[in-house]
């Protein structure tokens, strides 16, 4: 596991996209930044770290599409034979979890970098935070964004595994990680409901708190929200994401170990 | 030892038959030429053999060990495989493709690992140009070299002479006898490049739909495919073992049509053989035979199970 974490360390680091990736983050969390610096415009001061200063909003949807880059490289298939034909048959077992934990580590990094850069924006543009909330707190939510992050990127790895089309994965890295694939289904279901005599949005208004981008959504708004019972379900985001992300990231990737890598690799 | 062995291997993919009960046998050592014509299950068996499809019935004993296929104590396979694409990351150097594969596969010192592959397949580590801009010969050279990472004691080749222009061609068949001769590597190429085949292999096995119709060794192919005589004879059974006898140092081979194709001797020797012992001949032809022409033969279909000897 660790010899073939560090083959796509070394694969990524060498590869042009996850520059490209660094610099628009970094073009996107300083640009603000800057442009209140030199303008002078924008708030006065912010209320705290985690819901204003910093924002993570659509972090799982570039996690998402990173480990769909990662694991569909166009030309890669013949590499991924290459390799898998120098791996005994539990080796390769191994090969497919690595590959879901290589994107988990990736999607930590991707966190741990737009935090630093945000932090980094935070200084340069000169906008104090009027509250900032203990380091623990910040880390908790930090976790729990990777956490909401988990589901979507696994996932995403299952799927590139399953169908090898690169077009396909990152559809579905899209459109699962907006929620839409989720709230599409949901309006689905509650259609069905409806046509048998339920009332519509029933289903959405019960289930609906406890979907991974729910959750998420609830988690980007911040510390404040992420710890907070009070919601419709009556527990906290926090609580929810390890009660719903947890089991589903390590479902899929157990999939993809157990079951996928026993499909032809082509 | 057998490298390869396989037993009634089949592989069905939903209505297609791609292979079917195939029972092949590599030994050590080998230089194993795969042949047959396009979609006839070379590239599906050689996955099979890699471990990258599933058999549908049958099983391949890699090294005589059927339970873990050969692998070591650390799991790696003792395969290195070439498989219809050259399996490079095009956006990254050579060397880093070498680098990566080493790294996956546990190896300290991948840089230097990377350094003498690509020296070895004639490519340059310093290059610093991306894959996607190499040569499909170049990067059929990568594809070697990845192949090779690990130090690998079976090399599985799908097609590596493709795009190959004749220099390349010609270094990387040196290659591959090298790696046989002198690291003791056995090869299974698949490859239509009949001529070149030819050059290097020291076992043949032609498959065609999926079934293995013959398997023989270099010297049996041009005992074949060299001159012949070939006759046909009013009494065929009592005329074969009365030449057996005239002829000893020649090979006689039935032919489907109920001739007689007799190698090792020249034509007025079989013409006086069968003067002296009375036997009543009614077609005495010599005729040549062409590699390409005979593999071509055994790949058009079952034909070449009738043939008395093929296998």
């Amino acid at each position: 596991m660790i010899a073939l974490l560090r083959s796509d360390a070394y694969r990524v680091l060498r590869s042009r996209w996850i520059w490209v990736a660094a610099a628009i983050v970094t073009f996107l969390m300083l640009a603000p930044a800057l442009m209140m610096r030199w303008t002078s415009m924008g708030p006065i001061y912010y209320d705290d770290l985690t819901s204003s200063a910093l924002a993570i909003n659509g972090i799982q949807m570039l996690a998402a599409v990173m480990a769909a880059i990662v694991c569909c490289d166009r030309t890669d298939i013949g590499f991924t034979r290459s390799i898998l034909s120098s791996l005994g048959e539990r080796a390769r077992k191994v090969w497919f979890a690595e590959k879901c934990v290589f994107s988990l580590a990736l999607t930590a990094v991707l966190l741990a970098f737009t935090f630093a850069v945000g932090l980094l924006g935070l200084l340069v543009s000169g906008v104090p935070v009027a509250n900032p909330e203990p380091a623990w707190q910040v880390a908790a939510w930090l976790g729990c964004a990777w956490l909401c992050a988990a589901p979507y990127v696994v996932l995403t790895v299952l799927v590139a595994h399953l169908t090898r089309g690169e077009g396909v994965t990152i559809g579905f890295a899209v459109l699962a990680s907006s929620g839409l694939l989720e709230g599409g289904l949901l309006i689905g279901v509650d259609f069905l409901y409806a046509l048998l005599g339920g009332e519509f949005l029933t289903v959405t208004a019960a289930v609906g708190p406890w979907m991974p981008a729910e959750i998420a959504s609830a988690v980007s708004a911040g510390v404040r929200t992420m710890l907070s019972v009070e919601n419709a379900v009556g527990m906290a985001p926090a609580l929810r994401a390890l009660v719903v992300c947890l089991p589903l990231t390590a479902v899929a990737v157990a999939a993809d170990a157990l079951l996928v890598s026993r499909r032809d690799v082509a | 030892m057998n490298v390869i062995e396989t037993h009634g291997l089949t592989k069905r993919y939903r209505r297609k038959l791609a292979v079917d009960n195939l029972d092949m046998t590599v030994a050590a050592g080998d230089i194993y030429g795969f042949v047959g014509k396009n979609g006839s299950g070379k590239s599906t068996t050689m996955k099979m053999v890699a471990g990258l499809a599933r058999p549908t019935a049958g099983e391949v004993v890699l090294f005589g060990d059927p339970e873990r296929g050969g692998a070591t104590p650390q799991g790696f396979s003792r395969i290195g495989a070439l498989i219809e694409s050259p399996g490079v990351l095009a956006s990254l150097t050579a060397r880093d493709n070498l680098v990566a594969k080493a790294l996956a596969l546990g190896m300290t010192h991948a840089g230097d690992v990377a350094d003498d592959l690509l020296g070895l397949v004639g490519l340059d580590p310093l290059d610093h140009r991306r894959v996607k801009a190499y040569s499909l010969g170049m990067k059929q050279r990568l594809g070697l070299a990845l192949a090779l990472v690990g130090g690998p004691d079976l090399l599985l080749l799908d097609e590596p002479f493709n795009g190959l222009d004749p220099e390349a061609t010609r270094a990387m068949r040196l290659a591959l006898v090298r790696l046989n001769r002198e690291h003791g590597v056995t090869i299974m190429i698949s490859s239509h490049v009949l001529d070149q085949l030819d050059r290097v292999a020291t076992r043949f096995g032609v498959i065609a739909d999926g079934r293995l119709t013959a398997e023989f060794t270099d010297e049996e192919l041009h005992e074949r495919c060299g001159s012949s005589v070939r006759l046909r004879l009013a009494e065929p059974e009592r005329g074969l073992a009365l030449l057996e006898q005239a002829l000893p140092q020649a090979t006689f081979r039935a032919e489907p049509d109920g001739a007689l194709v007799v190698t090792g001797a020249a034509l007025d020797e079989v013409s006086a053989a069968c003067f002296s012992a009375g036997i009543e001949v009614r077609e005495l032809v010599q005729q040549e035979r062409d590699i390409e022409e005979y593999f071509v033969e055994l790949m058009g279909g079952a034909d070449g199970e009738k043939d008395g000897d093929a296998r």
